[in-house]
């Protein structure tokens, strides 16, 4: 009996830490109100070749997101909004523990409405420091969005020096009526044989938290 | 000296023609309209374009601006151009024949050499100002009534995205390429003009041999591999090369080689042919 309720007790703990890191992580997240930062945008797409691009990018709380660049940028769709999605609104998901990778806790969130636009959510997180270091947003309208974060100055706030968006690339398509290059019939596409795997390297620098 | 007067008395020849401003007047038409649509909704152009890729990304900034509107005008309208050019340089042998003033031109104090490579210098000035015009348009109207910013090419391999700073020297490039490729439907014209004495037939000719070159460039058919390279069809799209990164020097010498000998062999043919000319009758 004693060893029955310890089990219980253990089963009880584990049930409640995941919950007790997603609210020290959105405690922390609910620290920031809005910012501005400059980042620097290096996408490397199958199909798209484009050199990198400085942006600015204004954050307002809960999940606005501004970013104007002098040239074209590519981003992932809502890429840089879904966490925030989370975090701003941690009633309208299940955090559940799915385990340690390298020291990080995962934390797998699930939504409580059937209707929501993610899925299903992964983060790993750094328990000790508070700080998402990986995170895999699986929703209805962008498929799933991998990113990898690295911190440098800004980690007391939780905001990134770094992120690294990987996604699916393989629905990308060339339409061939709009793309009429003469002279090149027989060429194969570059992206025959290759990864379709994309990723899109965002460096931030000159936070201006407020 | 003589040269250059005849060449001057072409101009002013093809000045006074009013089928030389239709080719004007149609580039100017053609790229009011282009720019009004895109105008109005140029967008979901460009979405149609980037559908595909904006599932799963997101495109920031202008895409639709001056130098992708001159881009789309430049693609639509360069296939068209070379009708506009045989309009005219196509009648510039035959129709003196046919009215009968080409036997009045020969009696003048200038060598039928002299006065053949004036009127391929005169079609060539007209096919240059062609370009120009129409470089005028696209670029600097486009730029005008869109704005500048990063240009969004779609290629066969993919999309481009050139930066503002490395896109105007870029058009430059192309408008040259474009037009040496033009002055090959000037002289292949001009050759055919030779051989006819009314101003119809050297004009539907060199359509006819546009065409037929450019399907047999585009059927994907193994036996016509090893003819494609050659035909001057084939590179006459080598203007967009100098919309790739990067820049392709290898083929855009290798087009502008086999441009050039299409030059050297209408202008010999022609020499030959207008040199032994019966132009008494």
């Amino acid at each position: 009996m004693k060893y029955a309720l310890l089990l219980l007790f253990s089963f009880t703990l584990n049930a409640q830490k995941p919950e007790i890191t997603f609210k020290r992580l959105v405690q922390k997240f609910n620290q920031v109100k809005s910012y501005d930062v400059v980042a620097t945008i290096k996408p490397t797409i199958p199909l798209i070749r484009i050199l990198p691009v400085k942006a600015n990018i204004h954050f307002g709380y809960p999940n606005t997101f501004q970013v104007k660049s002098a040239g074209i940028s590519i981003l992932p769709k809502n890429g840089f909004s879904e966490l925030p999605i989370l975090f701003s609104r941690p009633n309208d998901f299940t955090p559940i523990a799915s385990g340690t990778e390298n020291n990080l806790e995962i934390i797998t969130l699930l939504p409580n409405q059937n209707d929501s636009n993610i899925i299903l959510a992964k983060i790993w997180v750094d328990a000790g420091e508070l700080l998402v270091m990986k995170s895999q947003i699986t929703s209805r309208s962008n498929g799933t969005i991998t990113c990898e974060f690295d911190y440098n100055q800004e980690k007391t706030w939780g905001l990134p020096s770094h992120m690294k968006f990987v996604m699916d690339v393989n629905k990308f398509k060339i339409p061939k009526g709009l793309a009429t290059d003469i002279n090149r019939t027989n060429r194969p596409l570059e992206t025959e044989g290759k990864s379709k795997k994309g990723s899109i390297d965002v460096y931030f620098n000159k936070y201006n938290v407020n | 000296m003589i040269f250059l007067y005849s060449t001057f008395n072409e101009l002013i020849k093809i000045a006074l023609k009013p089928r030389s401003y239709l080719g004007l007047a149609a580039i100017t038409g053609l790229v009011g309209i282009i720019l009004f649509a895109l105008k109005a909704d140029g967008m979901s152009m460009i979405s149609f374009v980037t559908a595909s890729f904006e599932q799963t990304l997101r495109f920031e900034g202008e895409v639709l601006n001056g130098n992708l509107v001159a881009f789309i005008i430049l693609q639509m309208l360069i296939v068209h151009i070379p009708l506009l050019v045989a309009l005219v340089t196509g009648d510039l042998i035959s129709g003196e024949a046919a009215m009968g003033t080409l036997r009045m031109l020969a009696t003048k104090p200038i060598s039928r050499r002299q006065l053949l490579g004036s009127k391929f210098l005169a079609g060539g000035i007209y096919t240059l100002l062609i370009v120009i015009w129409l470089g005028v348009l696209a670029v600097v109207v486009g730029r005008w009534l869109f704005g500048p910013g990063d240009l969004m090419v779609l290629n066969s391999d993919g999309l481009v995205i050139l930066q503002e700073n490395d896109v105007l020297w870029r058009y430059a490039g192309a408008f040259c390429v474009a037009f040496f490729a033009l002055l090959t439907i000037s002289n292949l014209s001009i050759c055919l003009s030779c051989f006819s004495d009314n101003s119809i037939g050297p004009i539907v000719s060199t359509m006819a041999i546009i065409l037929l070159f450019t399907i047999i460039g585009t059927l994907d058919v193994p036996v016509f591999d090893p003819i494609r390279p050659y035909l001057f069809t084939t590179h006459m799209a080598s203007w967009r090369s100098f919309f790739e990164d990067p820049l392709p020097w290898d083929s855009i010498r290798n087009s502008l080689i086999i441009l050039t000998l299409h030059h050297v062999l209408f202008v010999s043919i022609a020499l030959f042919a207008f040199n032994r000319k019966d132009i008494t009758v």
